[in-house]
């Protein structure tokens, strides 16, 4: 051994990977605090704790990150680019959010044990130091211990109300099922380092790999990560955990996931598909293999929300549905990198960026849609009891306007319907389908988005057009005893976040800015230089 | 060479280790030895990586990138395992069972 006379990385390198260590250092912060607040009092203070942690983390990114410049970082185990930026934009903005719309969880709760927890804080910001360092993983080794990070904290959110059964039950599939993928993850990126030598992404994408054994173990491993991160995403077949894991969450831990885990999930799914493809190790045949993937995933996500009573679970099923969506991008990236389509050439490189830029815009949208109705949820809470049926949100519009119109911006914005965020989000995404050759794909998409606004307007139908205590449809018993959908006046954080994520939605459908915009941009093209 | 364990004895060795994971997983209605098949596949992949990095000694900076990720995969699985732990007995208070066909355990299904 020859003594270590270059030191691995600079200070000033690592300097840049400060916006993952922050989120995590708020984290020990609100854990400290959480000690001095009395017990069974309002977690006000943590919560603004958590926001302000956030917030500060996004305007550090946002300066670290953005630009050109030196983008690997740390031994080339992090890449410090536009495209982490972007990504953590959403992440940051739901953890904010999130911290405010689950500040009232449990507050009238009769039981002790369902009452808030100061540890949902900490918990939340250690799973958004997790989503950040999976977005900026450059390496096999960091992005494992990030998907390990974030989902250990989710598992844990997900069954913090250890009193309710079904908090319990959903944790516990969801852990079952999530642990499973890991394995899958793990072993894929074993194979993928016997077949390359390496872990770093940068060199695996820039090694020829001819065929050969090597080529053939790559694909395998590269197919059994991409296995691996479709199960955090939630993609058909591997789907199931879904709508039990959102159904047995508190609402504000559902609102959590269903955005930051899969903007994060998505952002490693993108860097692995861009990496494989440069080394040539996905071709024609994993393509089709996302293909179908995508066209299922549309298909049972849709379907599935149709015959929903229950709004998490009809949430669940549209965040499946999301995940198609978003995947007909992806495709259109891996669709780049394949020497034999038809399109193959310097033009499909532009295809490929302009449906990164079309992700990232579109997790934005579907990330503040998703993030406004999850945080009306939280509004609605009673006694520690979620909203379990839509039949129970008749007459929102008369109780509390502001709240029927924010769910109604966010049920019209899942829907696609034109100037909200969601419509701009699909319709950049489809447009890079297309240009990739995907027509087929992106019309089934269009007529499985024309599905989704049958049961996105149930929701409204029952805020708007029944009464208080009225059956949700003609012929069904009136409910015994309806639920009370007064407003309460103290619940200021969950109105904080419902009203930041209503006007968001219709910001970013109308006017979504030059400067974010350029971000987008900029974020597919430092993936795809 | 009379080497016994070649790069692909070893492999054969940790895929088996995997596949008996994934096929426990699947197949077995407990909660905790579902939670030992998960395991046995992280030791599948965590040995298969042993094998690689080894296959790899002679390559200065290759090897240690399997290295570390073992280790790194270890403190995982032991985090992770105790975490499902602590699920399963939050779990066990309610359906007072720890078989996934429980007939307590349908609180979710649709």
């Amino acid at each position: 051994m020859e003594p270590m006379t270059e030191l691995p990385f600079t200070g000033r390198e690592a300097a840049r990977a400060v916006p993952i260590a922050l989120p995590a250092l708020f984290g020990l912060v609100a854990l400290c605090l959480d000690l001095f607040l009395p017990r069974g009092r309002s977690k006000g203070p943590l919560a603004i704790t958590a926001a302000a942690g956030a917030l500060i983390t996004a305007l550090v990114t946002l300066a670290l990150w953005r630009g050109g410049g030196e983008t690997l970082v740390i031994a080339e185990t992090l890449s410090a680019s536009s495209f982490a930026a972007a990504l953590s934009i959403t992440i940051l903005l739901a953890a904010g959010l999130i911290a405010f719309a689950g500040v009232h969880h449990g507050q009238d709760a009769p039981a002790v044990a369902t009452q808030a927890h100061g540890e949902f804080y900490a918990l939340l910001l250690f799973a958004t130091s997790g989503m950040l360092a999976l977005v900026a993983a450059n390496d096999l080794v960091t992005m494992f211990v990030a998907v390990e990070t974030l989902s250990i904290a989710v598992y844990a959110m997900t069954g913090m109300d250890r009193r309710r059964a079904r908090s319990a039950e959903g944790a516990m599939k969801y852990f079952v099922l999530g642990a499973f993928s890991s394995g899958f993850l793990l072993y894929g990126m074993s194979l993928l380092y016997g077949a390359t030598g390496t872990m770093d992404l940068t060199r695996i994408a820039a090694l020829p790999l001819a065929d050969g054994r090597n080529a053939n173990l790559a694909a395998m491993g590269g197919m059994l990560i991409m296995v691996g991160l479709l199960f955090k995403v939630g993609a058909v077949p591997y789907h199931s955990w879904a709508p039990d894991a959102y159904e047995g969450a508190p609402a504000a831990v559902t609102g959590f996931m269903s955005v930051g885990v899969k903007v994060a999930a998505f952002g490693a799914v993108l860097k692995v598909v861009t990496s494989l493809g440069e080394a040539k190790v996905f071709g024609a045949g994993p393509a089709w293999a996302l293909w179908l993937v995508a066209a299922l995933t549309m298909i049972v996500g849709n379907a599935g929300a149709l015959t929903q009573r229950n709004p998490r679970r009809l949430l669940a099923y549209s965040a499946v549905a999301h995940t198609g969506y978003v995947l007909i991008g992806v495709l259109a990236v891996a669709r780049a990198f394949d020497p034999n389509h038809p399109l193959a050439g310097a033009g499909m490189l532009d295809v490929a960026r302009d449906a990164t830029s079309g992700v990232i815009f579109y997790l934005l949208g579907y990330g503040v849609a998703n993030l406004a109705a999850f945080a009306v949820l939280c509004h609605l809470e009673r006694k520690g009891e979620d909203v379990d049926d839509l039949g129970d949100l008749a007459g929102l519009s008369k109780k509390q306007p502001g709240a029927a119109l924010v769910m109604t911006l966010a049920m019209v914005s899942l829907a696609g319907v034109p100037a909200t965020a969601g419509f701009l989000g699909k319709f950049w995404v489809f447009r890079a389908g297309i240009a990739a050759g995907d027509l087929g794909l992106v019309i089934l998409a269009l007529a499985t988005s024309a599905l989704s606004l049958y049961y996105y307007l149930q929701v409204v139908v029952a805020m708007y057009m029944r009464e208080p205590g009225e059956a949700l449809y003609a012929g069904e018993p009136a409910p015994a005893a309806p639920r009370s959908l007064d407003p309460e006046p103290r619940r200021w954080g969950s109105r904080l976040a419902y009203v930041v994520g209503g006007v968001l939605i219709v910001l970013l459908g109308i006017y979504p800015g030059e400067r974010l915009l350029t971000l987008v941009v900029q974020g597919a093209q430092a993936l795809l230089s | 060479m009379t080497e016994i364990t070649t790069p692909d004895a070893i492999q054969l060795v940790a895929a088996a280790l995997f596949a008996v994971g994934v096929f426990g997983v699947l197949s077995r209605r407990n909660l905790l030895i579902v939670l030992m098949s998960v395991e046995l596949m992280l030791n599948g992949a965590i040995l298969s990586l042993v094998g690689f990095s080894r296959e790899f000694a002679h390559l200065p900076g290759q090897s240690e990138a399997g290295q570390v990720m073992v280790l790194m995969a270890m403190a995982v699985a032991a985090a992770e395992v105790a975490l499902g732990l602590s699920i399963v007995i939050a779990l066990f208070r309610h359906i007072r069972s720890v078989d996934v066909d429980a007939p307590r355990a349908t609180l979710l299904r649709s």
